[in-house]
């Protein structure tokens, strides 16, 4: 599953606040990314359980549609147990296509983990996320996607993007995660043209923003 | 402007990684052209390395035939060569390195009469030439023509090399007059030459061919550089525009090209 960092964040801001009970909600995603969480009401108002607000739920679900989202998943918190189905979640788990997603609290960096779950089997997912922190004002002018190109060709295609930029343009470069990542932007910005952002997009690739010399 | 293909990007990348010569460098490279005079010890290399580096057009320039006694030193030049004309020679070996350059061969000796019309199709030439007279008819068109040029010279163990840019720095003259007298300085062929110092002074000849093209750090203007490869001393000469130079002074005296009367040896061209 890919997550924006941000709605991981607030999913996990959400389950502290509801301590000790537990707290419930859905995410939404588009183009394969979830990008926007709904906080529901536990109207159970437990620890070891949960059940989402109907009235609400069908709220977020109408919601969804008017932005072009799908829901993608459910997610709640363990407030004392560590992030896997408790017997009841696996019952509970009605749907097989989404994700049932669990903030367990129990650990200090709050573990988060996903699960699918079909006829009462659970899989875990594996958890992208994708920290798209680009500042809004930043007008990008060119994007070059360096992923899977090895160094020094990487830098060699940015270069190549950049001279077709006038001063001032900016260019966002995908590079793979590692060396290229590290060395690119070190490379371009001894050569004068300015960082501007450096952002993890997923665990294998980053992408920058240069800012032409 | 950029349209370098991908293959291209992959073989000039070390150009294009340099800051100083960059994806802009490579295209002026590309968009560039270089007389080579003389496919002998000095033009050989030059003209692999020019070829190399991706110069878009490529003269070179000489009357002579591969004979064995060249290969110690003039490297595109193989064995199987001796007899084929050096410029077929040459040429065949600068496409091989790199289709991307237009190679023109030019069989002919370089005279008083033909040097103007050629090197005026070029943004630079290379003076690689074995004898006295060529340098100074070589230097005296440059000037005239105003078109920059290496000169270069190797003996036993050592060279030497100027890069001239008329109206801006010393010529050849501003601080040679004239050609020594015939047979006064001993060739190549009779002096001998170590094989390697050909190479040496060949590729700074390239080198400043290149940093010209692409307008790349400062070009060995107004300064000898010399060496001696047995001991691998190096030195730079500081030299200045002369006034009463006769070709770019003030008042000049050579205001016309001239073939000067050349040693027996020294009418092949090649060094
Ligand atoms: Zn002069």
């Amino acid at each position: 599953m890919n997550i924006t960092k941000d709605v991981i964040n607030a999913i996990i801001d959400h389950a502290k606040r509801e301590i000790p009970y537990e707290a419930c909600g859905c995410l939404a995603e588009k183009d394969g990314i979830v990008s926007h969480y709904y906080e529901l009401t536990n109207i159970d108002k437990a620890a070891d359980h949960f059940s989402m607000d109907p009235k609400e739920q069908f709220a977020a679900i109408r919601d969804m549609r008017g932005k072009g989202l799908k829901l993608a998943g459910i997610y709640h918190s363990h407030p004392e147990t560590p992030a896997r189905p408790s017997e009841e979640d696996i019952r509970l788990a009605y749907d097989p296509e989404v994700s049932y997603v669990i903030v367990s609290l129990i650990e200090p960096d709050c573990s988060v983990k996903s699960f699918k779950i079909r006829n009462g089997v659970v899989t875990m997912e594996e958890i992208n996320i994708i920290d798209h922190k680009k500042e809004p004002q930043i007008k990008i002018d060119a994007v070059k996607n360096c992923q899977g190109i090895s160094c020094p060709m990487n830098l060699v295609y940015t270069k190549v993007e950049l001279a077709k930029l006038r001063s001032g343009q900016v260019l966002e470069v995908i590079l793979d995660d590692g060396a290229p990542a590290i060395n690119v932007p070190l490379s371009a910005s001894k050569e004068g043209h300015k960082i501007l952002a450096k952002n993890q997009l997923t665990k294998e690739s980053w992408s920058v923003l240069l800012e032409k010399a | 402007m950029i349209n370098l293909t991908d293959n291209q990007l992959d073989r000039y990348s070390r150009h294009i990684l340099l800051q100083e010569v960059g994806v802009e460098g490579q295209e002026m490279l590309l968009g560039g052209k270089i007389l080579i005079i003389g496919a002998g010890g000095l033009g050989a290399p030059a003209a692999v390395y020019l070829a190399a580096a991706g110069v878009g057009t490529i003269g070179i320039v000489d009357n002579d035939h591969v004979e064995i006694s060249n290969l110690q030193r003039q490297i595109t030049h193989f064995t199987k060569d001796i007899n084929a004309a050096k410029v077929d020679s040459a040429a065949e070996k600068m496409r091989a390195i790199n289709p991307d350059v237009k190679v023109n061969t030019y069989q002919q000796y370089i005279n008083a009469g033909n040097i103007r019309e050629l090197i005026r199709e070029y943004d630079f030439v290379i003076d690689g030439v074995d004898n006295f007279p060529t340098k100074f008819l070589i230097n005296d068109a440059c000037v005239m023509e105003g078109i920059p040029f290496s000169h270069g010279g190797i003996l036993r163990f050592d060279g030497q090399t100027m890069t001239v840019v008329p109206g801006k720095s010393a010529c050849y003259r501003c601080s040679f007059r004239q050609p020594p007298p015939p047979n006064a300085v001993p060739t190549c062929s009779q002096a001998g030459v170590l094989g390697a110092v050909a190479g040496m002074l060949g590729t700074i000849q390239a080198t400043e061919a290149l940093k010209y093209l692409t307008k790349t750090g400062e070009l060995l203007t107004d300064s000898l550089l010399t060496f001696d490869a047995k001991k691998m001393n190096f030195r730079k000469i500081n030299l200045k525009r002369q006034d009463n130079c006769p070709l770019c002074g003030g008042k000049p005296s050579v205001t016309e090209l001239i073939d000067a009367p050349q040693a027996a040896c020294g009418l092949k061209t090649a060094q």
